[in-house]
């Protein structure tokens, strides 16, 4: 018998409104989606002020990513109340506005199929998921309101989405019960209106019919004003970023984390600038990009410069540009500072973090690359880039002096055995910085011993340009390029291995953008690769290493996802003592070195390896492992003064595998 | 209302780079030619003052053959207004260079002449109070620091003395050497010297200056320095006490 009711049930649309109040209702709805089409057109025309495109068009990338970070919103889950909300009113939002499409679709269709068991499942189901949006709503206020986290942020357009979303969800809810009383919908079926149903029965109990016929009227029209209200203010709060987020995610240019754009010489000569000095210099996908910032904070939260002090955060960037775009453009560099500019470390913290896939790092990049371009740097960094022109390396040495560290190893050269099978690529650092010079060493010395057909390039060997193209200088970076491409192929080289992240990062994602293809390995992979073979043991931990933590390396962790193979060469998995500090892996934290700032004078309360140290020596560890000569260099200077880490040793993970080596 | 000086002059000498190791009359040194860093420091001075709006020209003059002119785009690549390149290619003293400038400034007639304290390839440290000299202009020298007062009638110098810091104050026209602490210059990229290419260098010769100069000095010969002997390890304090007195002879 009830079978038979299920297949004609359903309910009546726009109950209780009269047909001029329908119409009244569609042209308010219908002149509020023009006035939000509207805003969004003078949005995109902002976009499109940009010179060149500079989007993905691949809609097979297009599907990949929005799958992965707009529906699965893989980038915002973490253990947060921010995370939860933020699943709460997206999966609200996104069923009720299908929900409601759908009924549009019905009413307005030439088919009706809102009857039957679809009925019953699209009121359960809208009921469920509209207590799961009210519910982010509130958490969303709440937040606001007391637990407020500062890099989050706070303006009164936040209250009034939050509020006018909340007070949506309430309001229909509201109108369910009040139909469901006034109507007189038998309980059986009441009950798939699950929460409309529960009101009614609590609240609504002995309500008269008149008065609640009257009230749904009201509560309908509140509703609908809201919605309208909803979508005329849609383009300029927060909200925005549920349209324009996956956009920027979908079109977002396809590059490895790792590389920077290039740029050509002909496209200087056409535009007469190296880098963005105009807003308009960006591209098109960058505008969209700023517009796709919901001011989540998360990049804040992650950037180094930021928590050491520096006048940099991330989001700040991309706020003021956008809010530079909402006045039409300008001038960046008034809107942003040199010194801004000039913090960031490129540890790409902020770019793993943001959920709608920002590239900040690209945006500070294109504006250094302008401050190079109009003389706006001074000082030991403009010293290294000279250095780097002059010399072909950071440090200023005389590259004769490029095999100094080699003393008395007798390490095999392209010359002396052109048959290798592995270059080692030892990097500036490792080659001129005393200190780093023994992780050169330590490596040669392990290559050795487990006779690795290998040879160093000697005298050959430059600067990979790696510094020079983080602080904006491209030319300079791609004359090194370009000579070290030439050399690499004249040396037949196919396999690279090297003790330098930076090295690493540039050889393997951006010489492929100027025809260099290698098969490029940091010194830590190959280095596992030998103990697993059983080429070099590495079971017993000498005496005075004591616990040791890993400082993991950005460039090799965070951009390059290596994470594993240094704790299988330090023996981390067999090693009862091992610690892993709070931010480890791919979560790493930056030593300070990055983007140049190696090269930058660092004010003692603003070292950003002083907070780092901080967290390695609350590990106990008395050995703090890394795997980069720069971080080496950092987390050494961090180290010392450092309350706590007097006894602790800082030392490359070949280093320490060479130590063990011994007995 | 104040009026802007009208015009600097800076000098500037092209060196061998300091950073290559190359000693002096290496033949067939490899080493790039660099802006003397001095001179680089007090073209970067008077862009500054440019930048301040305390002058309306910078004119760069510097003397040597055409192998130089990589450097006079670097200078304009920095952003001097125009160079001028005294076509002369003889090994030429510090007298001779400031007789020479003598002649361009008396063409010029700038209120300012800026130059670096000396030259790292030959440490002279005379051609600024030499060219003071020969014009009767006062001269502040090692300087660390530059006022302009007096409705830029006046500098005012901070001069870096092995005694310490001296504050003294000269009459415009002066001479001004710069000492290291003055600025940091700046740093030109590839696509700022292409940009410089494009403008003309001004060469001009003694002859056409009307100066004719005979180096007083002539250069006999170089060597290298002597290269350090490796040092030595001492086991204990006494060891060392021992080998101060009777190998080194300094107790």
């Amino acid at each position: 018998m009830i079978a038979l009711d299920v297949q004609t049930t359903t309910r009546q649309v726009f109950v209780n409104i009269a047909p001029w109040m329908r119409i009244v209702f569609f042209i308010m709805i219908t002149a509020s989606m023009l006035v939000m089409a509207w805003q969004l057109e003078k949005r995109r025309r902002l976009w499109r002020t940009g010179e060149r495109p500079g989007f993905t068009r691949d809609w097979r990338v297009w599907l990949q990513r929005l799958t992965v970070y707009a529906l699965a919103q893989k980038r915002v889950h973490k253990k947060s109340l921010g995370a939860l909300l933020h699943l709460l009113l997206s999966s609200g939002f996104i069923v009720l506005a299908i929900g409601t499409t759908l009924l549009a679709i019905a009413y307005d269709g030439p088919y009706y199929f809102h009857h039957g068991w679809y009925y019953l499942i699209y009121e359960v189901t809208l009921d469920i998921f509209g207590v799961a949006f009210c519910l982010g709503c509130l958490l969303a206020l709440y937040r606001r309101a007391w637990s407020k986290p500062p890099s989050l942020g706070h303006n009164w357009r936040d209250w009034w989405l939050l509020s006018c979303l909340l007070a949506i969800g309430l309001t229909g809810f509201l109108v369910e019960a009040l139909r469901i009383h006034f109507t007189q919908v038998q309980p059986w079926l009441a009950h798939w209106s699950v929460i409309g149903w529960a009101i009614d029965v609590t609240f609504l109990r002995g309500l008269g019919l008149k008065t609640a016929q009257n009230l749904h009227l009201a509560s309908w029209w509140v509703h609908a004003i809201l919605v309208g209200a909803f979508f005329v203010t849609f383009p300029v709060n927060r909200f925005l970023h549920t349209l324009t987020g996956p956009l920027n995610i979908a079109t977002r240019p396809k590059r490895p984390m790792g590389a920077l754009a290039p740029l050509t010489m002909a496209e200087v000569e056409e535009s007469g600038r190296t880098g963005v000095a105009e807003l308009r210099n960006f591209t098109q996908s960058q505008l969209l990009s700023l517009d796709a910032c919901m001011e989540c904070g998360r990049c804040e939260d992650a950037c180094p410069a930021f928590a050491s002090g520096k006048p940099l955060s991330p989001k700040a960037v991309v706020v003021d540009l956008r809010d530079l775009m909402s006045l039409g453009g300008g001038n960046v560099h008034e809107t942003i500072r040199d010194e801004t500019l000039w913090a960031c470390t490129m540890c790409q913290a902020c770019v793993q973090e943001c959920p709608v896939l920002i590239g900040h790092v690209d945006l500070i990049s294109d504006m250094r690359r302008d401050l190079i371009g109009e003389g706006r740097l001074s000082g030991p960094p403009a010293k290294a880039l000279q250095q780097i022109g002059n010399q072909a390396n950071p440090y200023g040495r005389s590259n004769t002096d490029r095999l100094a560290w080699a003393e008395g190893l007798d390490v095999p050269t392209v010359e002396s055995n052109p048959d290798f099978e592995y270059l080692l690529w030892v990097g500036c650092a490792a080659s001129f910085d005393s200190r780093a010079q023994k992780i050169a060493r330590a490596t040669a010395q392990l290559l050795q011993q487990a006779g690795v057909n290998f040879a160093v390039l000697g005298r050959e060997e430059t600067c990979t340009g790696d510094p020079a193209r983080r602080i904006g200088d491209e030319f300079l970076f791609q004359e090194r390029a370009q000579t070290n491409i030439e050399t690499l192929g004249r040396r037949k080289v196919k396999k690279i291995v090297t003790p330098c992240p930076h090295c690493h990062n540039t050889i393997k994602n951006e010489y492929p953008q100027f025809g260099g293809q290698y098969e490029v390995q940091h010194h830590s992979a190959l280095l596992a690769e030998l103990i697993a073979a059983g080429r070099l043991p590495n079971e017993s931990k000498n005496d005075d290493e004591g616990p040791i933590t890993l400082h993991d390396p950005c460039y090799l962790a965070r951009v390059n996802g290596e994470t594993e193979a240094s704790r299988q060469v330090i023996g981390a998995a067999h090693d009862p003592e091992y610690r892993e500090m709070p931010r480890c892996g791919k979560k790493t934290f930056c030593c300070g070195a990055g983007g140049g700032r190696m090269w930058f004078d660092e004010a003692p309360e603003q070292r950003v390896s002083k907070l780092r140290a901080t967290e390695a020596v609350a590990t106990g560890a008395k050995t703090l492992a890394t795997a980069c000569p720069f971080c080496l260099n950092m987390m050494t200077d961090g180290v010392a003064g450092t309350p706590g880490a007097e006894e602790m040793k800082v030392m490359d993970i070949s280093e320490l595998l060479l130590s063990r080596q011994a007995k | 209302m104040t009026q802007p000086v009208e015009k600097i002059l800076v000098a500037f000498k092209s060196v061998p780079d300091p950073y290559e190791a190359a000693a002096p009359g290496d033949s067939g040194s490899t080493a790039k030619s660099v802006i003397n860093p001095f001179d680089e420091i007090a073209i970067e001075e008077a862009l500054r003052i440019r930048e301040r709006g305390e002058t309306s020209e910078i004119v760069g003059v510097t003397i040597g053959p055409s192998s130089i002119d990589e450097q006079v785009r670097a200078a304009m690549a920095m952003g001097v207004d125009r160079a001028i390149r005294i076509d002369d290619a003889r090994l030429l003293d510090p007298y001779a260079v400031a007789r020479i400038l003598r002649g361009v400034i008396e063409k010029e007639a700038p209120q300012l002449v800026l130059m670096g304290k000396q030259a790292v390839d030959d440490d002279s440290n005379q051609v600024g109070q030499m060219l003071a000299g020969l014009l009767g202009w006062p001269q502040a020298t090692f300087v660390s620091k530059i006022e302009l007062l007096d409705n830029r009638t006046r500098a005012r110098c901070t001069r870096e003395t092995d005694a310490g810091l001296e504050v003294i104050d000269v009459n415009l026209p002066a001479i001004i050497t710069a000492d290291l602490r003055l600025n940091e210059p700046r740093y030109v990229s590839l696509p700022g010297l292409i940009k410089a290419r494009k403008k003309p260098i001004d060469v001009q010769t003694c002859q056409q200056l009307g100066v004719i100069v005979e180096p007083l000095t002539r250069l006999s010969s170089t060597a290298r320095p002597a290269r350090r002997s490796a040092g030595t390890r001492v086991e204990s304090v006494a060891e060392l006490v021992i080998k101060l007195k009777e190998e080194a002879k300094v107790l």
